[in-house]
């Protein structure tokens, strides 16, 4: 029998909670945004980025451990002479497993965080208006605004869209490196030594897509035409890094007019490079041959703000704030 | 009537000086309803502040004052539970860009609370209940007007809501279309027991489906009844068209101690104070006349509504 010739049917069910239906505004959203093929070309950028760091990681852990296959199989083709020096290096590896592990897993998480996040903000520019904007223009907001949701809700569900891909670029990539990195190394010290490098990482990454969420929903949602959103952002993005790049030359504060300036440098100073290369020239006597004083007094200057890493946090914090004033007032019905 | 096992409670819809302004206008001026269960016509000109009662009371735009109340729950205390029970239909397309019939109704389904298998299921049993057929395979914005009428009706209906709000849904139908969307409005709570508020500028629409009716003009509340005491309710008095000299027929209403005069278009206006025509046709057909016609006096949901016209023309002006 067809579905119209029983009429209407009464539902008596066990509703879905708050949470779940977040969840649902956020699934929904990633289905919509991820029809773009553009979008899953850079996420696969994204993660090929991070996962070319695990045979880096792989290859530190075999030369570092004595039993390794590839110690032995360099040994074969190296000769005796060969292992002596690998030894030399297990020496300073026990003896200094932050300057040997962690320095390197620093540099590299320092350099994927920066290609993570030009990766994310190109990627905004192609979903921005498929946020808040496509809904303010179509009129949908009044569906969400009618259902058992609150402008909270909303606001949650969509911070998930932008948020969830973004991670999905930079933090789980950046998480399974690091874990698959350390797998395949023989030694389990590895997980010990690279872990703090490895929070940075992650804590860089958790800020970084929260606050580049934030003002992707901040803009979607004055964008009072779809078209104009991704116009806003990628304008927000190169001008106020240009900008940035001026004023800081006059002072060094105005460099933090520029959201991803400002993360950039939140990372910069949390990895705290210099001091590694310090480290490593003070213990590892070949390491002060091949990389003189003066350059990391220049590494210094380049990334050091006189605020340390309480200035980008700030400029980071005063932008969520705004963003979510910005998001506030518009999100609601016409 | 709604009959079957669902229990009704004294009212859907409760309003104590419920007010709105924009700017210096006043779109809602100490609004008191007290609406029971049922089909209810919110009827007025277009500005009359129809879809801003109903918008204050989703809270989709917040009271400047007063109080409101629906299916017996305070709306700024139980805000989003309470709209977990109310379906809403607006005026305006609100689709999302992109989705097809089924996947939007599905969403607004699952947005309410409705788990996602259930979402799916309920979704195709609501669109079979508005008579799409194929077409909820294609994508929203590709709809006719008609279409997208009932897409919307579907979507206030998935969750099963206890009451729903639909806002001009005959608004661009051709008569067919309106005849089709009105017929569901009488079976949504003649078959399900779900009240209905219609909001409508067209008299037409609520006299077929409403047993309430709401007259609002400016803001303000003009009438509050049912259909069929409204319909009841007329003045006694009458309009005789006829070819006799009116002033035969004055003096004949003079001698019954009527009131009457004569207007401009020469017709006889008579205030004959009788519960019906028989009494006045009586007398005529006694003393030999033959009236052309004889013209009722509107009744009073007609009379309030150009009343309630005739306030918004003056308030456009």
């Amino acid at each position: 029998m067809r579905l119209s010739r029983l009429g209407y049917q009464r539902w008596q069910g066990q509703s879905t909670g708050i949470w779940t239906r977040r969840f649902v505004i956020m699934q929904s959203g990633i289905r919509l945004c991820l029809q773009s093929r553009i979008l899953k070309v850079l996420i696969a950028l994204a993660w090929g980025v991070s996962l070319v760091m695990v045979p880096l990681y792989f290859t530190l852990g075999q030369l570092l451990s004595p039993e390794s296959g590839l110690m032995g199989y360099l040994a074969e083709f190296f000769g005796e002479r060969f292992t002596r020096l690998a030894a030399g290096l297990m020496s300073w590896l026990l003896l200094y497993p932050e300057v040997c592990v962690n320095g390197v897993y620093r540099f590299s998480f320092f350099a994927t965080m920066n290609a993570h996040l030009f990766l994310s903000f190109l990627a905004v520019s192609l979903f921005v208006p498929k946020l808040i904007a496509h809904d303010l223009s179509s009129q949908a907001i009044i569906i969400y605004n009618s259902k058992a949701l609150t402008r909270l809700d909303y606001m949650v569900g969509k911070f998930g869209i932008v948020f969830g891909i973004l991670g999905f670029m930079w933090i789980v990539p950046t998480t399974l490196a690091w874990f698959l990195g350390n797998l395949l190394s023989p030694d389990w010290t590895f997980f010990v030594h690279s872990f703090s490098a490895f929070g940075i990482a992650l804590l860089v990454g958790v800020v970084g897509v929260a606050a580049i969420s934030f003002l992707a929903l901040a803009i979607s949602a004055l964008a009072k035409r779809t078209s104009t959103a991704t116009t806003m952002w990628v304008f927000l993005w190169i001008i106020s890094g240009v900008v940035s790049g001026i004023v800081g030359l006059v002072y060094s504060g105005g460099k933090y007019i520029s959201i991803s300036r400002s993360i950039s440098d939140l990372g910069m100073e949390l990895f705290d490079l210099p001091s590694i290369v310090e480290d490593a020239q003070a213990m590892l006597p070949f390491f002060s041959l091949w990389l003189p004083q003066s350059a990391t007094q220049g590494m210094r200057e380049i990334s050091v703000f006189q605020g340390g890493v309480s200035a980008p946090l700030i400029a980071i914090g005063i932008f969520s704030a705004v963003s979510l004033l910005i998001i506030s007032k518009r999100v609601k019905t016409q | 009537m709604y009959t079957a096992g669902v229990p009704l409670m004294s009212c859907v819809i409760e309003t104590q000086s419920l007010s709105k302004s924009y700017g210096g206008f006043r779109a809602l001026d100490q609004v008191d309803l007290r609406i029971k269960p049922g089909t209810i016509g919110l009827l007025g000109p277009n500005g009359a502040g129809k879809s801003t009662l109903i918008k204050c009371l989703l809270q989709l735009h917040d009271k400047d004052g007063g109080k409101a109340s629906l299916l017996g729950q305070d709306i700024d205390l139980h805000g989003r539970e309470t709209r977990k029970r109310i379906g809403y239909a607006p005026e305006q397309d609100c689709h999302i860009p992109g989705m097809l019939g089924c996947e939007y109704v599905t969403y607004c389904a699952q947005l309410s609370g409705m788990p996602f298998s259930v979402a799916r299921q309920r979704a195709h049993e609501m669109l079979d209940f508005v008579g799409m057929e194929q077409e909820r395979y294609r994508k929203v914005d590709t709809y006719s007007t008609g279409m997208k009428q009932r897409v919307k009706i579907a979507q206030a209906l998935v969750h099963d809501p206890e009451l729903v709000f639909l806002d001009e849904p005959t608004n661009g139908l051709d008569p067919k279309g309106q005849a089709l969307v009105l017929d569901l409005i009488e079976k949504i709570w003649k078959e399900s027991g779900i009240s209905v508020v219609l909001s409508s500028h067209l008299l037409h629409d609520v006299e077929r489906v409403c047993e309430q009716v709401v007259i609002i003009s400016k803001g303000r509340i003009l009438v509050q009844d049912t259909l069929e005491s409204l319909k009841a309710k007329r003045k006694p008095e009458a309009e005789i068209v006829t070819s006799e000299e009116a002033s035969v027929l004055e003096a004949l209403f003079d001698r019954e101690g009527w009131t009457s005069e004569v207007l401009s278009n020469g017709n006889v206006k008579v205030l004959h104070g009788q519960a019906t025509l028989n009494p006045l046709i009586r007398i005529l057909a006694r003393e030999g006349i033959s009236p052309l016609e004889i013209k009722e006096c509107p009744n009073a949901l007609n009379e309030l509504f150009i009343q309630a016209l005739g306030n918004g023309e003056k308030g456009a002006a």
